[in-house]
Formats: structure tokens, sequence, C-alpha cells
């Protein structure tokens, strides 16, 4: 018995340095875009959460498939905007005033961005009905 | 209509009120008429709550925007299927349906079992019915489906339901989960009605063996239908991204699958009672859990849900349960103890101790994951957050320690495993291991996790036929008296297909973005791919902008599919989906993605992954879940 107790410590004591570890090497800041717009610091590996701004946005698809667009915080229209580029495949979903989360590297004034993700949109809170 | 549905909750919350009531008191002191009306209550909230939802579904079919929840999950122009899985397509209603399915096992409990005066389920239905109160009470108050319209005219036609959910697939998963989630509520009330009625030997295991059973079956099936769901629909390649949410549903599988383990145990060698009431309590939370997480809004999501005061409601019911559990199980202990002490290290009970060791660890990594971004922000003040890399980084190692006692535990001894039996048990399939282990390494394997994976999935595959050898060899009646231990084996079979479907296809995956004109070819891997055609086509509520790709053998250009991936665009709603195009092959999948069109119109853009046996974790799944059947057939109940 006393032998189990031990081998179970042993793999409890893994699995904290495992989790430590794994958490060190991985975590990422999270952010929203007016404190970027605020800030101009170069940060590495954060996740921004926020809307696609009601601005133009360009998505080339010849050679790489370039995204850019702009990014303001979710709850205030006219926060300062940020300028994302995002090297990939734009995700469904992807619109004007839609939420979306990036995480990726803060340079020059620009949200260089490693992963984009969309949130679905049915089960936010949808908009009232208005007159037609 | 609203009023009429408010009126089936609220007698459905009445009636179960009134079942919980009477049925306690009715435990509590032995009175049969007691019992008898909290059997009849359970019944008839039952029948309310399936009204309801049929009212419900009602309401979508036939266009009543009179009701917000129809307006906001729905339009004329959708299917009819897509109509009434729209009931659960929102929190309101998705509470609502979680709320009838306890409603239904009560009753069905209820109709089953003669309460009196077996104390045990006397005190179970009730309990059970608390669970309905508390979503039913939640639904009535809190998230009424049944609200009216939320302006002062009806819409001519309603906000529609996001065309990412109006697939076959999308139809089945929510309700799956949450039948899975709910069927764990019957053991669960039968094991605090156990601690209530001090009757803790293994009946209570025995009478819920089959209910969880198939709770483990239906949300293992959900959980895999949202990763395939994921994989067919999204278009990013994978079907797994430890998104909050997909962790929310993991978590009570991961406890669940150790409980059909260590209640194994307990069967047989009567020990880890106290363990398996802990277990099976907090397999019960965690479906809890999960729902708070990803409806409070404390943890962001790709699933966004509305965050509401929802969350505060679930808080404070987690904590009464925590306390209520912890409680009854203090004033058990002494009945709790077991009969039996861990012998040895090298026993089966060791193995299957470790084996749940192991998947509470992957449930903690996992929640800790999930729960960083609440954690730093309290603690450091600054919020941050943890992705998929920090999952598999400390989930595979202990998958990988999870695939090593699936093939010890099978072959170990009882009790103590001697030196001898050890040797002469695993020295085969340890030695043949390591030779396929080195056979990768020649075959230019790189990927480190990969060799172990296959490896370690070889080295279970021997442990198995090992057995089942041996039980032809001894002319053991395999389908009389042992069929449990094999369908068990069977389960196995299919993680087993399952991991390596998960490893090809997560360490040999290939991408590739490119541009063809017409007529152009790309050559990749095995295949061939000539873009054809592309043209615009419009479709009912979208256009599409549809491309042709043949997909060939590369070495003597035969066609293998026509690939057709799309983009669709709603003009409505202002949204583009892509549709991916998917060749699923026994080697490998081929899924295409249509990324865009040139200004000038003459060159299309794709992005191409090649998914190494992906179609093996689909197989593997089913596998898996049919074993499970088999098992829950072969468990067959048993009086004490």
């Amino acid at each position: 018995m006393k032998r189990f107790v031990f081998l179970a410590v042993f793999i409890l004591a893994l699995l904290l340095l495992l989790t430590f570890q794994a958490t060190k090497s991985s975590a990422n800041l999270v952010l929203i875009p007016s404190q970027l717009a605020a800030d101009h610091k170069n940060i590495q590996r954060i996740r921004v959460g926020g809307k696609v701004a009601d601005l133009p946005f360009s998505y080339e698809t010849e050679g790489s498939f370039v995204l850019k667009f702009f990014l303001r915080d979710r709850d205030n229209p006219t926060s300062a905007a940020v300028p994302v580029v995002y090297q990939g495949l734009k995700p469904d979903m992807f619109a004007v005033d839609r939420d979306v989360i990036v995480d990726g590297d803060f340079k020059d004034g620009t949200l260089q961005a490693t992963n984009l993700l969309t949130q679905c949109p049915s089960k936010y809170e949808p908009p009232q009905p208005k007159k037609e | 209509m609203n009023i009429l549905g408010n009126f089936f909750v609220a007698f459905a919350l009445l009636f179960s009120i009134l079942c919980s009531v009477l049925g306690f008191f009715g435990a509590a002191v032995q009175r049969q008429s007691f019992q008898e009306a909290a059997r009849r209550g359970a019944i008839t909230a039952g029948f309310f709550c399936i009204a309801a939802l049929v009212l419900l579904a009602y309401q979508f079919l036939t266009d009543d925007y009179q009701n917000h929840y129809v307006w906001q999950f729905s339009n004329r122009e959708m299917l009819p299927i897509y109509k009434i899985t729209a009931v659960w397509g929102g929190m309101n209603g998705s509470m609502l349906f979680w709320g009838s399915l306890l409603s239904i096992f009560s009753a069905a409990l209820a109709i089953k079992h003669n309460i009196f005066p077996n104390k045990l389920f006397s005190y179970a239905l009730p309990t059970q019915t608390l669970a309905q109160i508390f979503f039913l009470g939640t639904v009535f108050f809190l998230t009424n489906p049944f609200e009216w319209i939320k302006a002062d005219f009806i819409p001519p036609n309603g906000n529609g339901l996001n065309p990412l959910l109006q697939n076959p697939y999308m139809a089945v998963h929510p309700p799956m989960l949450y039948a899975g989630f709910t069927l764990f509520s019957v053991p669960f009330a039968f094991c605090i009605a156990a601690l209530l009625a001090n009757r803790l030997g293994n009946e209570w295991i025995y009478i819920t063996r089959r209910w969880s059973i198939a709770a483990w079956m239906v949300l293992s099936s959900g959980i895999v239908m949202g990763g395939f769901w994921a994989y067919i629909e999204l278009g990013w390649g994978g079907f797994w991204a430890w998104d909050p949410v997909e962790n929310a549903s993991f978590f009570p599988w991961l406890t669940g699958t150790a409980f059909l383990h260590s209640a194994l145990i307990q069967e047989r060698k009567g020990m880890l009672k106290t363990w398996n009431v802990v277990l099976l309590s907090l397999t019960y939370f965690l479906t809890i859990f999960g729902t708070f997480l990803t409806r409070s809004g404390i943890v962001q999501s790709v699933h966004a849900f509305a965050s509401t005061n929802v969350g505060g409601v679930f808080l404070g019911y987690l904590i009464v349960m925590f306390i209520g559990v912890s409680y009854l199980i203090w004033k058990r202990r002494l009945a709790l103890t077991s009969t039996r002490q861990l012998e040895s290290i090298f026993s089966r009970e060791s193995a299957f101790l470790l084996n749940n060791l192991i998947f509470l660890s992957i449930c903690f990594a996992t929640i800790w994951g999930v729960m960083f971004p609440v954690l730093s922000e309290a603690v450091t003040g600054s919020k941050q957050t943890v992705s998929a890399p920090f999952f598999n980084q400390v989930n595979i190692p202990l998958f990988m320690l999870m695939l090593f006692l699936m093939g010890t535990g099978t072959l170990i001894a009882w009790r103590k495993a001697s030196w001898h039996s050890l040797q002469r048990q695993f020295q085969t399939p340890f030695l043949l291991s390591f030779c396929i282990a080195g056979l990768l390494v020649w075959a230019g394997i790189t990927s480190f996790w990969a060799i172990v994976s296959y490896s370690l999935c070889f080295f279970v595959f021997l442990t198995i036929m090992g057995e089942l050898y041996r039980g032809i060899k001894t002319k053991q009646q395999i389908f009389k008296s042992h069929l449990r231990r094999y369908a068990g084996y069977l389960v196995h079979c299919g993680v087993l297909v399952m991991v390596i479907g998960i490893t090809a296809s997560m360490a040999h995956k290939v991408e590739k973005e490119f541009t063809l004109k017409r007529g152009e070819t790309l050559s990749i891997g095995r295949f061939n791919l000539l873009l054809q055609d592309f043209y615009q086509k419009p479709s009912g509520n979208f256009e599409a902008l549809v491309s042709q790709v043949a997909l060939l053998r590369a070495n003597d250009q035969t066609l293998v599919e026509t690939l057709k991936p799309e983009i669709r665009f709603y003009p409505q709603k202002n949204e583009t989906t892509s549709e991916v195009a998917l060749h699923v092959g026994l080697r490998e999948d081929v899924y295409l993605v249509l990324a865009g069109i040139s200004d000038d119109e003459t060159t299309v853009s794709f992005k191409l992954f090649i998914n190494p046996l992906q179609i093996w974790l689909w197989i593997g799944a089913i596998i898996m879940v049919l074993g499970g059947g088999l098992v829950l057939y072969s468990a067959k109940p048993k009086s004490h």
C-alpha cells in the first residue's frame, strides 16, 4: 500500500510539473484592442478579443492567404481600432461587427495574428426585431 | 400559446416539487400513500414537460413569432427538421430540454419500479426530481422560452438559425450531449439515496449499472459527433480544439469513464466505496459545472452564449450540492469503509486505481486550462489564457500512460501478481512493441509521441489478443459467462482504433495553400488535383461560388472523386460560409477548402489538408460505442 501511495504521489508530481511547464510556455496574455492602441509597446503571445470594426478589410487569396482588418473593443463602437494581419484562411462567419478572438504578437502597431476564431453568433444575444 | 406553454412548465415544476416533498417524507416515515403520490407526481411532471416541448416545437413549425424565442432562432425559409432542432438551439429552449429529459427519466423510474418498500428506490425518486426542480425553476423564472415577442408588433419573419447549425450532425449532437449528461443523474440519485438510506453495499451500483453504461455510450457518441461536425463543417481541417465548451462536455466523460472502471472493483472486491460515491458525485457536478462555465460568460469561447444571471443560479446549485453531498459522505463514513485493502502495487486493483488517477489528472489539467483565465486574473491581476498547445502538452503524455495501463490492467492478476506471472505475460508484448517502435523509426517517422502512441496501441492489442487466445484455448464460454469482459475488450479495441486515427491525422497531417487556373494541376502526395471549372450558382437564400476539382491518383491518373468545394454568401445575413469538399478514404482524407477567387476571376485559391487515417477515428468510435452496447446487454440486473 505504501508503494502505491508513493507511485500515486509520483504521478501527481509529474502531472503538476507538466501542467506548470506547459502553462509557462504557452500562456497568452489577454488584452482588449483599446489597451493595445493606447500602449504601442511590442508584446508577444497575446490573445485579443474584440469586434471586427466597421472599416474596410481586405482578403488576398493569390499566393498566400492574407486577411487584413481592424479590431475594436466589443462594448465601445468608437474605441481605437487596431490593425490586424492574419495569414491564413478567412474563417466562416467572419464579418464586420462579428466577435472574434485573435492570438498573435503585437509588433510595430499591428497585431500579427497566428490564430483567428470567429464566435458562433447564433447563441449570442441576437438583435431585437426591427420594423422593416 | 405562450400562456399555455407557461402553464405546462409551471405544472411540471409544481408536480416535481410535490414529488420531491412527498417522496422524501414518505421515504423517511415509510408511508406507502405518500410514496405513491410521489410516483404519480413524477409521471405527471414528465407528461407536462413533454407537452411543453411539443408545444414549443409546434410554435416553431407554425412560425409563431408571437414567441420571442421562436423569432430568435428560426425563419420561414428553414427546413421543418431544423425548425424542430431550433427548439434546443438557444439557451432557453435547451434549459427546458434538459429539465424535460430529467423529468422523463424520473417518470421512467416511477413507472418501472415499485418503490415501496425498497428504501433505496423511495429515496432515489425524490432525489432525481430535485434536479429537475432546479432546471424547471430556472426555466420558468429566468430563461423561459415562452415569452412574448419583445416588440410592439409581430415580425413577418424570424431571425433565423445560424446556417452552421443547419446540418444533420448538429441537429443530433446537442440532444445527445444533454441526454448523456442527464442519464448520469439517475445513478447519482441512487448514490445519494444509498447514502440517505444507509444501504452502502453494492446494491445501488447493480441497480444503476445499465444507466451508467447508457449515459457513457450516449455522452461518448455526443462528443464524437460534435468533433465530426466540426471536422466536416468548420473548414480548419481538425476535429477538436480544446475549446471551453468542448472541454466542458469532456470533464464528465473522463470522470464517468473512471467511475465505470472503479465500480467494477467495488462489485468484485468491495473496495473503493467512498471513492465511487465521490467519483459519481463529481461526474454529476461536472455536468452542471460545464453548463455553468459556458453559459455564465466567465470563460470566453467560440461557442458564445449570452451571459445572463443563469451563472449565479448554477453556482448556487453547485455549492448547495457540494455541501449536501459532503455532509452525507461524512455522516456515513463508517459504512463506507472497504472490506478489503490494496495488497500489492502489481495487481489489477492497482492498475484500475492508477487508471482512475490518470483520468482525474487529465480532467484536472483540462479544468486548469479552461479556468486559467479566471485564476490568473484573480491571482496576478492580469488575465492570461492557454490554448491547444497547453492541452496537448499535458494530456498527450497522460493519455499514453493510460494506454499503457489499458494493456497491463487487462492481463495482470488480481490482488498480487507474482514476478513470474508478470514476466510470462508481459515479456513478449513488451519486446514486440519495442520492435514496432524501432520499425517505425526506421520507416522514417520522426514524431516522438506518434511512435510512442503506435507502439503502445500495438502493445495493448497484443494483450487483448492474448486474452482472446487464452479464452478460446481454455474453451471459455465467452458468450455465456464472460460476455462483459470480452465486451469490455471490444470497447478497448475501439479506443485503440480511435487513438491510431487521432495520432496519424495529427502527427502526419499535410497542409497546403495554393492557387490554380482552369486546367491546372497540383501534385501532392499520392494525388493530383486538377481544377476543371468554377462558376457562380444562385440557390435558395444564398449565392454560391462553386469549384470543380478532379481528385486523381498520381500514379495512373484514375479519377478518385470529383470534389466541389464552395463558398456560400447569404445576402440576408451578410455572411459567408465555406462548404468543405471532403474525400474520405481508408488511408487518408483529402479535405479541400475553397478560399477565394482573384479579382480578374481567372484563378481560384484553395487550402488543402491531407489527414492520414482520419476515418479510423470515426470507425473506432463506432466500435467503442457498439462495444459499450454489448457491455450494456451483458449487464443484466442482478439482485443483491
